[in-house]
């Protein structure tokens, strides 16, 4: 292996990773102080909160509590490494989700005289530049800072040694699971058949959300209760080689020298194992080209339900092809897993809190009902307003030099997301009406309301998502400018409590009436509240829809 | 279908600038019903430009044109429905599969699922896609891209067709159809104009050549006009060209770069 290839490599691939996450990629220049002003600033700020820590556990009043706070603080630095295994693990697997999508793939690999020990040494050093390495840097700092005041500074740069062959060792993980995962989808693709499109959607999904729920357990624990499971975990499951490098530190803290040794080499014995594993799967996998899918060569044209509904053609032809895109491009299925993530975060506390039984929930029925019913389909209208029209990306020409008027394209792109977001509320709704089992005018203003929002949000954040489409592809689709995206964002919060107002008016007082009497109102009301959110989503959606209509007539025009 | 005898585009002083740069400078062209005229020039003569500005994706900073009898301007839906227009490297929807595509093209242009249907299987047999058009685009070769963006240029039954380097990619069998296709298309009175680089098919196909260079047209006519007007009696399209865009003896070039 030639480490000059790996560093060349490591920085036209650390580069191309910067690019990805800039906003404007043509006029992009790198500038080589702010990049590592990012890692003098880890190490400036580590040093400073270590000196602090370690200042503060000098001046203890008592002189009792100074040795147990200097074993605790070994205690800390002893679960570090694992910890370090953790979020790299976490900051790697979102980088690659963040690459995916990205249209320019790095191909000299290919025909340049690099060895593929070269190029995956490059891949995981890059990868863990951004993220990993600026929390590494800032953790070693700090415990490096801390030590020198409190005696610990052997265990210290142990503990350095460790953090930083915990992050190779993730690296690399992660490395060859990408490597192996290309490998094993293309081996499942083609047994899927007719059925790898919603093979794939599926296991992606679940996939995301696996990670999701791993990364809300374990943020939504305290990270002293997390250090120390980290701490006393790791010597259970010792026969785990990506815990070694922590239990090598607390051989040494005990002053183990043989276990130390033992299980330090085995840590750098197991890398470099692992990195022979990932640079074979590479090697194996990282020439396969995608797997051919097919779908089905029976060919009906048909009228359809869309038809049957009296939808015109083209519009219902292109909001199918807008539903095959969400459901077959990875880079759009993450708007399937916002809502998903929304459930998940909310309601994985609560049955944790009352381990695994609703008891926790059974007070606030009324308010998870509605949670349920409103929020997953209203982020998913607004995800998927902001993202239809730059979806297009470089195939908008197509849309262009049909024959179709600006006013079918914004009709077809509301249709998908309207129809999408429309079974997505009645699903939760039901779900949340078996599970809470809200009186019937709560359950009907949670269908209603859904409905109303989700049209509203829908045409609001289209209207954005037209105005700000940002239709690059290289290096990863764009789909809309950033500025449009907030204001997406946030004209779709304010649109949302403006259509929701009258119904929370109701339920406010329906709160408060009891505490004050006086303002108590006749429950029917609430039928009257049931009109004035569809009158304020009339309007809104009515002067959002005009604002569309125009926007894309603009956008149309300056496409070439 | 009836041949009608008046142009069936004209472009009357047509002028596209681009900030300071002129894409095209003052353009006169016209194409008769069923003429094949094939336009030529260097990269950046401004061909495709001039194209899109007959399509109507590009406006023209001054001049008019019109399509069919057709402002393009006044009427561009009108004018979308009669053409048949293929990008230089069109990007497809590589998300789904030809069929779906196809489908896609057949609804937005209006076609009844009868006549779609048989179009699409006709176009697929010719083109030779049959066993792939259930597969996603995604895993297409560069030329079966190509043929897919034809086949969605051509199912409709355009009058008109724009075709920016429509051969590129192409298999000999693919390019052989095309060729024999608008041949055909140009007897039942469809006119094409088509952009390329390939001088020895402008030669073999086209009815008339226009060469452009920096945005101008230097030339306009048969090939023995062409002859005429370069002086240059008995020869091919190729050296016409080369003469014509100054490009003239390209021997000092080679010979340096092979010291």
């Amino acid at each position: 292996m030639r480490w000059k290839n790996v560093l060349r490599l490591t920085g036209v691939y650390s580069k191309s990773s910067r690019l990805i996450t800039k906003r404007n990629f043509r006029m992009f220049r790198e500038s080589r102080w702010e990049t590592y002003a990012i890692y003098g600033a880890a190490v400036a700020l580590g040093a400073l909160l270590g000196l602090g820590a370690g200042y503060l556990c000098l001046m203890a009043p008592d002189k009792d509590i100074q040795p147990m706070l200097i074993q605790a603080a070994a205690g800390f630095f002893v679960s570090l490494p694992t910890m370090c295994i953790l979020y790299t693990l976490f900051l790697t697997m979102m980088f690659q989700i963040q690459r995916s999508g990205v249209m320019a793939s790095i191909q000299p690999i290919y025909w340049f005289p690099v060895a593929w020990e070269e190029h995956t040494a490059a891949t995981v050093i890059s990868s863990t530049l951004t993220g990993a390495l600026w929390i590494t840097i800032f953790i070693c700092s700090g415990v490096l800072a801390s030590s020198i005041l409190i005696g610990l500074l052997p265990l210290a740069i142990l503990t350095s040694s460790g953090l930083f062959l915990s992050m190779a060792l993730a690296g690399v993980t992660i490395e060859a699971f990408k490597a192996l995962q290309t490998g094993l989808s293309g081996v499942i693709m083609k047994a899927a058949g007719r059925s790898a499109i919603w093979v794939r959607f599926f296991a992606m999904i679940l996939m995301f959300t696996v990670i999701y729920v791993v990364y809300f357990a374990v943020t939504q624990s305290s990270m002293t209760v997390l250090f120390k499971a980290v701490a006393e975990g790791q010597l259970t499951v010792w026969f785990v080689p990506y815990v070694w490098p922590g239990i090598a530190l607390y051989a040494f803290s005990q002053g183990q020298w043989a276990e130390t040794a033992l299980l330090s080499l085995g840590s750098i014995f197991f890398g470099v194992i692992l990195f022979a594993v990932a640079a074979r799967l590479n090697a194996r996998y990282g020439l396969s080209d995608a797997p051919v899918i097919s779908v089905s060569s029976a060919y009906a044209p048909g009228t359809g339900l869309m038809g049957r509904l009296g939808i015109p053609a083209a519009e219902s032809a292109i909001a199918k092809k807008d539903f095959r895109a969400f459901t077959r491009r990875s880079e759009l299925m993450y708007v399937f897993i916002m809502p998903i993530v929304l459930v998940v975060a909310t309601f994985m506390p609560l049955v944790m809190g009352s381990r695994g039984s609703m008891g926790a929930i059974d007070g606030s029925a009324t308010f998870y009902y509605l949670y349920l019913a409103l929020m997953p389909a209203t982020v998913m209208a607004m995800m998927l307003g902001i993202s239809v029209v730059g979806a297009e990306g470089e195939r908008l020409w197509f849309l262009n030099v049909s024959p179709m008027p600006v006013k079918s394209f914004v009709r077809a792109k509301f249709l998908f997301l309207a129809m999408f977001c429309t079974a997505i509320a009645i699903v939760c709704c039901a779900a949340g009406y078996l599970i809470f089992g809200p009186a019937l005018r709560t359950a009907a203003t949670g269908i209603i309301e859904a409905m109303l929002l989700t049209y509203t949000v829908g045409i609001v954040s289209l209207s954005c998502g037209i105005a700000g489409a940002d239709f690059r592809e290289i290096p990863r689709p764009r789909m809309v400018r950033t500025e449009w995206r907030l204001t997406g964002m946030f004209l779709s919060m304010v649109s949302g409590l403006l259509v929701l107002l009258p119904v929370l008016a109701y339920g406010g007082v329906a709160v408060f009436g009891s505490m004050l009497p006086l303002i108590g109102m006749n429950g029917a009301y609430l039928y009257l509240a049931w009109l004035l959110s569809g009158a304020i989503a009339l309007a809104i959606s009515y002067v959002f829809y005009r604002a569309s209509t125009g926007y894309a007539r603009k956008l149309l025009d300056a496409t070439e | 279908m009836s041949i009608i005898k008046s142009p069936a585009i004209k472009l009357s002083g047509v002028r596209k600038e681009y900030g300071d740069m002129v894409a095209v400078e003052r353009l006169d062209l016209e194409a008769g019903q069923g003429e094949i005229l094939g336009l030529l020039g260097p990269n950046g003569s401004g061909k495709s430009t001039t194209i899109k500005m007959m399509m109507g994706l590009v406006k023209p900073t001054g001049g008019s044109i019109r399509i069919l009898d057709i402002d393009v301007g006044k009427d561009p839906i009108g004018i979308k429905k009669q053409i048949g227009y293929v990008p230089e490297s069109p990007r497809i929807y590589e998300f789904l599969t030809a069929l779906e595509f196809l489908d896609l093209t057949g609804d937005l242009y209006g076609m009844d699922a009868g006549e779609k249907k048989q179009r699409i299987g006709e176009f697929i047999e010719a083109f030779g896609l049959e066993g792939r058009e259930g597969d996603i685009i995604n895993s297409y070769s560069d030329g079966m891209k190509q043929k897919a963006a034809i086949i969605s240029a051509l199912m409709h039954r355009p009058r008109l067709l724009l075709l920016d380097e429509p051969l590129r990619g192409l298999d000999p069998k693919s390019a052989r159809i095309m060729k024999d296709l608008l041949h055909e298309m140009a007897s039942q009175g469809i006119t094409t104009v088509m952009s390329t680089h390939t001088l020895e098919i402008a030669q073999a196909m086209c009815t008339r050549i226009a060469i452009m260079f920096n945005g101008r047209l230097l030339a306009l006519g048969t090939m023995e006009e062409l002859r005429q007007a370069a002086s240059m009696p008995g020869s091919g399209l190729e050296d016409i060209f080369l003469k014509l865009t100054g490009t003239g003896d390209l021997t000092p070039v080679v010979e340096a770069l092979m010291k």
